[in-house]
């Protein structure tokens, strides 16, 4: 067992031996640290090393607030947030049967690590000819150990908000634990009966997971009918014992008396697709970016001759219109795809205004929800598809001209205002879908909420076109199979979840969410020319 | 003649594999580039259809789109765009690579005219192109580069005394470190060249 501990030790040191040069890559592309960091840096092995050991507490670190942000945004604050109303008792009553639907019913069904494929699966056992048996009881151990760990140090935290003492906090990760093990037993119980490998059922694992999800968050809205059968599963002692002997037994048959081969080899095939997942999310985001051939037909080159030249556009204006004329289906196929789906939004508002607004829904109650807008807007906006688009059918080429770099700032701005024309449009047939839905429940009355919407949309329509394309010339993430493998970009990405959650949990008034928004959206489009003309000539380059 | 130190502008780099926009055609992509570079190619570009006379590029051809050129044709494009900016030194990475005969005459004839006003560095492993027409010759053989006798290159034994140069560097190295040999013959034997003068 030891060895096997030792093989997975070294394999975490490679992933962040691989991380720490990443990381060194684009470091020294920052502006403020080029300097600090030299080539040497990639030879440090020892600093590395140290790295990787602050790496092993980040990671333990990372697995804890990766509980703690299930518990506390996955099922706390929808019930902080929607049921604060309620009493204590049912609020505890769903934050169970959340608990119940997420974790034990989808998450059983829907993960199991010894059907699992991944690539440090396929290196240990075909690569590296660890035994698949000892390589996969040593998965269980460790996955299960800090599952439980981490689950149960964060559920203390958040329990007591709900009234949960730590006894029963250990007690209900244990049951849970307990069961996880057990399902995994029933998924290979399941492969050696019928062959079937169910985490790999694409279709059935979607369909659990909104069957799932809609049963563990429709208790928080005001649609009867639910019952909160998790909590009540959860209150049955016999369940819990019977849920405890059934981890126990499955865990020690697993670790003890079964052998792996014949289901590892199953899922390590060399030909399986998601085993080069890397390779595979690169032909999936070709094909998203592939240019229809008709358009170039469509658009056939105007022989130029010097008269005819004389009225023609010039430059990057000249480039950019024969860009878009030659690359229409790529450029409109999304934005019809957004219309489409906001028109499906509308036709699902209107209808649940007509036939609940008597009785269920107010308009002053949809005021809490308005920061939805915000990750609306962030799925809604065209830009990183485009930015994609731009980067593999023209800027891959284009950005190794140093007069290309260095004129950066003319086909930015040119680009941010083709691109804020099409959000803008994206933003106000969002808002004309609200406008109706909020006129409809306010039986024809102007609230006062619809000024704050339109503003809201619309600056954040402004706000995502100039994050994304000064993303896009600033950091340029893409390398040229399309992957985005920038750290900086992930990040600086993953801040707009957490603007998301602050202004959840802010409970801003409208008026003051929308001008905070828009404060940022304006001070945002007036600081990118800036800082494009700044940095872009050395940052916008093909990696 | 005025010494100054070079800046990133006077130095042109031609990919072995040409890199160009695809979605347009030769004829648009150069008028795009006389566009943004108007202040430095100046008068240059006026005559379009002259540069590409110039480079031999027919005229259905012109009009094609640049995703439809052979190699050679997108290299001739990429010839084109220094003769329009004319930086004073231009790098080029195995120039002939892979083109047909004719092209190659063609490229061969067109290096040879552009050295009179730039400074052409390139690297191959064709000896008879670096015979033709370079002034310099250096050898990178096994990570170091040496200077050639510039009387070597006029010779008619200039190719037999390059490899002679080349195989006695092996021998000694493999006599002074037993196993050198091998990593001789494996390693990356290429001649760089400076050509012609400013």
């Amino acid at each position: 067992m030891l060895g096997v501990f030792n093989t997975i030790a070294r394999r975490w040191q490679l992933q962040i031996a691989t991380l720490a040069n990443r990381i060194i890559f684009y470091t020294q592309r920052l502006p403020w640290l080029r300097g600090l960091i030299s080539e040497q840096a990639y030879a440090a092995v020892r600093a590395k090393r140290t790295a990787g050991a602050v790496a092993v507490v980040l990671r333990i670190i990372a697995g804890l607030l990766e509980s703690l942000l299930y518990f506390g945004v996955m099922i706390a604050l929808p019930v902080v947030l929607w049921a604060d109303e309620r009493e204590a008792g049912e609020r505890l009553q769903l934050f169970m049967h959340m608990y119940f639907c997420i974790s034990v019913l989808m998450a059983g069904i829907t993960s199991a690590k010894i059907m699992e494929t991944n690539e440090v699966k396929y290196t240990a056992v075909r690569l590296m000819r660890i035994a698949p048996t000892r390589f996969m009881r040593a998965v269980l151990v460790y996955r299960y150990s800090t599952f439980f760990l981490y689950q149960w140090m964060a559920l203390t935290v958040i329990a007591g908000i709900f009234g949960i003492s730590a006894l029963q906090a250990l007690m209900l990760v244990v049951t849970v634990t307990m069961w996880r093990v057990g399902s995994e037993w029933l998924h290979l119980i399941m492969f050696r009966r019928s062959n079937i490998v169910l985490v790999k059922k694409t279709g059935i694992i979607v369909l659990v997971m909104l069957l799932t999800l809609a049963a563990a968050y429709l208790p928080l809205t005001t649609v009867d009918g639910v019952p909160l059968f998790g909590a009540k599963a959860f209150d049955q002692p016999l369940l819990i014992v019977l849920l405890l002997f059934f981890g126990v037994f499955t865990g020690y048959v697993l670790l003890k008396q079964t052998d792996f081969t014949a289901e590892v080899r199953a899922v390590t095939n060399h030909d399986d697709p998601l085993l080069n997942m890397e390779q595979m999310m690169a032909d999936v985001q070709r094909k998203a970016v592939q240019a229809n051939e008709s358009d170039y037909g469509e658009n056939p080159s105007p022989p130029y001759s010097s008269k005819e030249a004389a009225g023609r556009k010039k430059g990057y204006a000249y480039m950019h219109e024969l860009f878009i004329a030659r690359h229409n289906s790529l450029i409109r196929a999304p934005l019809r795809k957004r219309f489409a789906a906001i028109m499906v939004i509308g036709v699902m508002l209107v209808s649940s205004a007509l036939l609940f607004a008597a009785d269920h829904l107010d308009v002053n109650s949809l005021e809490q929800f308005l920061p939805l807008l915000i990750l609306a807007m962030f799925h809604l906006t065209t830009g990183m598809h485009l930015c994609k688009v731009l980067f593999y059918h023209c800027d891959i080429t284009l950005m190794r001209y140093h007069f290309y770099r260095k004129n950066a700032v003319q086909h930015f701005r040119l680009r941010l205002g083709w691109m804020l024309g099409m959000n803008v449009l994206i933003g106000a047939a969002l808002a004309s879908v609200l406008s109706v839905f909020l006129l409809i429940l306010s039986e024809g009355v102007v609230h006062s909420i619809l000024l704050p919407i339109w503003l809201l949309t619309l600056t954040l329509a402004v706000f995502f076109t100039v994050h994304h394309l000064l993303l896009y010339y600033l950091v340029q993430p893409y390398s040229t199979e399309l992957n985005t493998k920038n750290p900086l970009f992930t990040l600086l990405n993953s801040l707009i979840s957490v603007c998301f959650i602050v202004a959840m949990l802010l409970r801003l008034t409208p008026w003051t969410l929308a001008s905070v928004v828009t404060t940022l959206s304006l001070a945002y489009l007036f600081s990118a020319l800036p800082l494009v003309s700044k940095f872009a000539e050395s940052r916008f380059s093909a990696k | 003649m005025s010494v100054r130190d070079l800046k990133e502008d006077d130095v042109g780099y031609v990919y072995s594999l040409p890199i160009l926009p695809e979605f347009l055609t030769g004829y648009e992509f150069i008028r795009f580039f006389i566009d943004v570079n108007e202040n430095v190619i100046a008068r240059r570009g006026e005559d379009v259809d002259g540069l590409f006379d110039m480079m031999r590029i027919a005229k259905d051809d012109r009009h094609k789109l640049l995703k439809h050129y052979s190699h050679g044709m997108k290299n001739k494009i990429q010839m084109l765009l220094f003769l329009l900016m004319k930086p004073p030194v231009i790098l080029l990475d195995e120039p002939l690579t892979s083109f047909d005969v004719i092209i190659a005459l063609e490229m061969k004839q067109l290096l040879r005219e552009m050295k009179s006003d730039h400074i052409l560095i390139f690297s191959t492993h064709i000896l008879q192109l670096a015979a033709d027409l370079c002034d310099e010759l250096v050898v990178l053989h096994d990570g170091k580069l040496s200077r050639v006798s510039a009387d070597l290159l006029g010779r008619p034994d200039f190719e037999q005394q390059v490899i002679e140069l080349l195989q006695s560097d092996a021998e000694n190295e493999a006599g002074a470190a037993g196993n050198g040999l091998g990593q001789c013959q494996d390693g990356t034997q290429k001649e760089k060249s400076d050509a012609g003068s400013v």
